[in-house]
């Protein structure tokens, strides 16, 4: 990302974040809808073809994506690369570890957990927290393109999403938990990278992925379908390596 | 079976030195992932492996799977446990979050290691499974610790 981007991304993480609850466009409304409390997200969900855990994800990010454009018209979610040379050096990404950036508390390190929320059982988080493994215990390129490397969709949707999984627990804290995980921002470029895995895949193998069983699945609560998660493109996003901005002149 | 963080099998059956494999899976079937999010490191034929043994070759370390915990039940009583099953032809829901699913664990490399090595001529082996649990951050009873499967199986492929 650039400088500029990053910065787009954190005011629009501290823009939503004005919000309460139930007001859906807030960051405790989109993070509770994965675990605690809306319990929406789609894990582990056993047979085939059945998992959902690719299209709910995506649709998942789709609209959060625009939650945060709605309050900063430009910002796009970035994919935290997990396997690259750089995070088995730094650990968690610096953009998301800060803990100020200038004299502003950095809107990407942390935030509450559904604070006040009347059904949290006692001994659940009040903040977000992370305590990372051990760097080399990251997932790798090699486990990546033995996912990549699967034909069958949902052959390749199993091994990523064990791939996923490795990464909540290598974060660990609240990431580590289905329920709360969504409340730490870093969730969303996790995600981000998993749903790009997929958009990969997808080019590679030169199909969607879900059998014609799955299209007409609601991905609820989202207002979306299975299909209409099969073209980024469509979705109106894309995975570029990198993007350059230039002011338009001025008049 | 009930939750455990460490898990050796009765003897499986190895495949015979003249049967060629391309690939090797471990399937774990019906792994549910309440409580905390752990990784399950597989060991072959090594059933003193516990949560310090090292994930080398030499402790016949095969290969892990990662489970990221539900952690507490965040509904009221009953919202986690597992309900008989649809109602009915017609009940389109998605299946309870705590129905068990499959997960899989390539170990070609590893399998074809101890066949050839020390395990030649043997017809059986053991697979221990230890589960490493990472910190928690809510309060887990003991009785909700992790590994949980009905059942493994050595899937062999051409």
């Amino acid at each position: 990302m650039t400088a500029r981007q990053l910065d787009w991304l954190r005011q629009a993480f501290a823009e939503i974040h004005r919000f309460g609850l139930s007001d859906d466009r807030g960051f405790q409304y989109w993070a509770g809808l994965h675990g605690f409390p809306g319990n929406f997200c789609a894990h582990h969900r056993p047979g085939r073809p059945a998992p959902l855990f690719l299209p709910w994800h995506r649709a998942y990010l789709y609209f959060f994506e625009l939650a945060l454009a709605d309050q900063r018209a430009g910002v796009s979610l970035p994919w935290w690369d997990w396997t690259k040379t750089r995070t088995r050096g730094d650990g968690l990404p610096r953009a998301f570890s800060l803990a100020r950036t200038g004299r502003s508390t950095n809107s990407l390190a942390g935030a509450g957990v559904a604070p006040g929320h009347p059904a949290k059982r006692p001994g659940s988080p009040a903040h977000t927290e992370r305590r990372p493994g051990p760097r080399a215990s990251l997932p790798t390129g090699s486990d990546l393109e033995d996912a990549l490397g699967r034909s069958d969709f949902y052959d390749f949707s199993e091994r990523l999403e064990g791939i996923h999984d490795q990464v909540h627990g290598w974060v660990g804290g609240t990431m580590g938990s289905v329920a709360f995980a969504a409340y730490d921002p870093i969730f969303w470029a996790h995600h981000a990278m998993i749903d790009r895995v997929w958009r990969i895949w997808q080019q590679r193998h030169g199909r969607f992925g879900p059998s014609r069983e799955d299209y007409d699945k609601a991905l609820a609560p989202f207002a979306m379908r299975v299909e209409q998660t099969f073209d980024v493109q469509r979705m109106g996003y894309d995975y570029a390596l990198s993007t350059s901005h230039a002011d338009a002149p001025s008049r | 079976m009930k939750p455990r963080e460490r898990y050796t099998s009765k003897p499986i059956d190895l495949p015979a030195a003249d049967e060629p494999f391309g690939r090797a899976d471990l399937e774990f079937y019906d792994v549910t992932h309440m409580g905390p999010s752990y990784e399950a490191r597989i060991f072959l034929n090594n059933n003193k492996a516990h949560r310090e043994t090292p994930a080398t070759i030499d402790e016949r370390y095969a290969g892990s799977f990662f489970i990221f915990g539900h952690g507490i039940c965040i509904g009221d009583e009953g919202h986690c446990e597992v309900p008989d099953g649809p109602l009915n032809a017609y009940d389109v829901r998605p299946p309870h979050h705590q129905i068990g699913y499959r997960k899989t664990v390539t170990i070609t490399d590893a399998l074809k290691r101890v066949i050839s090595g020390d395990l030649k001529g043997r017809q059986t082996m053991t697979v221990t499974i230890v589960a490493d649990v990472r910190d928690t951050i809510d309060n887990q009873p003991e009785e909700q610790r992790v590994l949980r499967f009905s059942r493994l199986a050595l899937v062999l492929f051409e």
